[in-house]
């Protein structure tokens, strides 16, 4: 039982992250990064607290059950926040909702209209600045923080790896994923 | 053996196999190809755990535990793959404005760069290719596959109050 405990408690922990987001956000009325931030840390205190209550009854190694269980956490949380934030910022999931809620068939005009690259790139520049990634000093716009712009040098690199491992170019004209 | 040992050496040889896949042939669907390659290499290297007695005095809830170990990560490298296999504008104007350094980067510098590429374009293409959408006489419709996840899309945006972004 101890040993079952253990192994879903990355899910459990998943299951409270998520609803410690929506109590943040639809009724403490908190931003979504913060939700999100709340919804984690908790998460994370809650499959600590599973491992260290299930751990002495459990027939598992001690590393697999802390190392383990706590990378299983994460990444399902990492998991969790990527679909939150493809879900805003994610120009083909914008697309899919904008048909359906427009009777699933639309001109392409009017879908380039409303998805201008003016209108793309300010929508950005609003949230960048609202997260306050970025600020627009005297005209220039500034980078301001460095999660991103870190994210955008990982991501870089990442790419260079797998162009070299895989010999080709991640061809972007076959991919699926929604975003 | 321990579980953490198995799940790395796991996804060690789906990383060499997913190396060798690609450079025989480049999948057309490159995430859902991740997918599978990662799922048959972990059967094959599990059955040959199983054959080899490794695991002979695992509790089954070990080996769950490895399963959903292996499983997360390898979600996670599919979600980076896919950050990594088509280009964000986000991280596109972030990259721009980093590359202004000290005296930054102006409006009109970024529109300029920005308008370099269609993205909306590039997105339905990428849409049709995957099966979302189809594409005919200048309008686009709603295939069944796209019409379910945008109402996925939208119940999850109604139940985690997310805004329709884009």
């Amino acid at each position: 039982m101890a040993s079952l405990a253990l192994a879903l408690s990355p899910f459990a922990a998943l299951a409270i992250n998520s609803l410690i987001y929506l109590f943040n956000r639809r009724y403490l009325k908190r931003s979504i990064g913060v939700s999100i931030a709340v919804g984690f840390v908790l998460g994370l205190i809650a499959v600590v607290a599973l491992i260290a209550w299930t751990m002495p009854q459990a027939n598992i190694d001690s590393l697999d059950a802390w190392v383990g269980t706590i990378m299983t956490y994460t990444a399902v949380s990492f998991g969790f926040w990527a679909f939150l934030n493809l879900n805003i910022t994610s120009i083909r999931i914008s697309i899919l909702r904008y048909m359906l809620q427009n009777g699933a068939t639309v001109n392409i005009a009017d879908l380039l209209a409303t998805y201008a690259g003016e209108k793309l790139l300010q929508r950005r520049l609003l949230r960048l600045t609202a997260g306050g990634q970025v600020v627009l000093v005297e005209g220039k716009w500034r980078i301001s923080s460095p999660v991103l712009l870190s994210m955008a040098r990982f991501i870089s690199i990442i790419r260079k790896i797998l162009l070299l491992s895989l010999g080709g170019t991640p061809n972007s004209q076959n991919g699926t994923t929604v975003s | 053996m321990r579980n953490i040992t198995f799940v790395f050496l796991d996804l060690g040889v789906a990383f060499l196999v997913q190396l060798i896949v690609w450079r025989l042939y480049l999948p057309r669907r490159q995430i859902f190809a991740i997918l599978v390659v990662f799922l048959c290499t972990f059967a094959l290297m599990l059955t040959v755990e199983l054959w080899m007695n490794l695991l002979s005095r695992a509790a089954p809830t070990t080996i769950f535990s490895a399963i959903a170990l292996y499983f997360s990560i390898t979600f996670v490298y599919m979600i980076v793959f896919s950050a990594v296999e088509s280009d964000s504008p986000t991280l596109m104007i972030i990259n721009q404005i980093a590359a202004g350094g000290r005296d930054g980067c102006s409006e009109e510098e970024l529109q300029n760069k920005f308008s370099e590429r269609d993205w909306t374009m590039e997105r339905l293409r990428l849409m049709e290719v995957g099966g979302f959408i189809w594409i005919h006489r200048h309008r686009c419709t709603l295939s069944r596959k796209g019409w379910s996840y945008a109402h996925l899309f939208e119940a999850s945006a109604k139940l985690f109050e997310l805004p329709r972004g884009g």
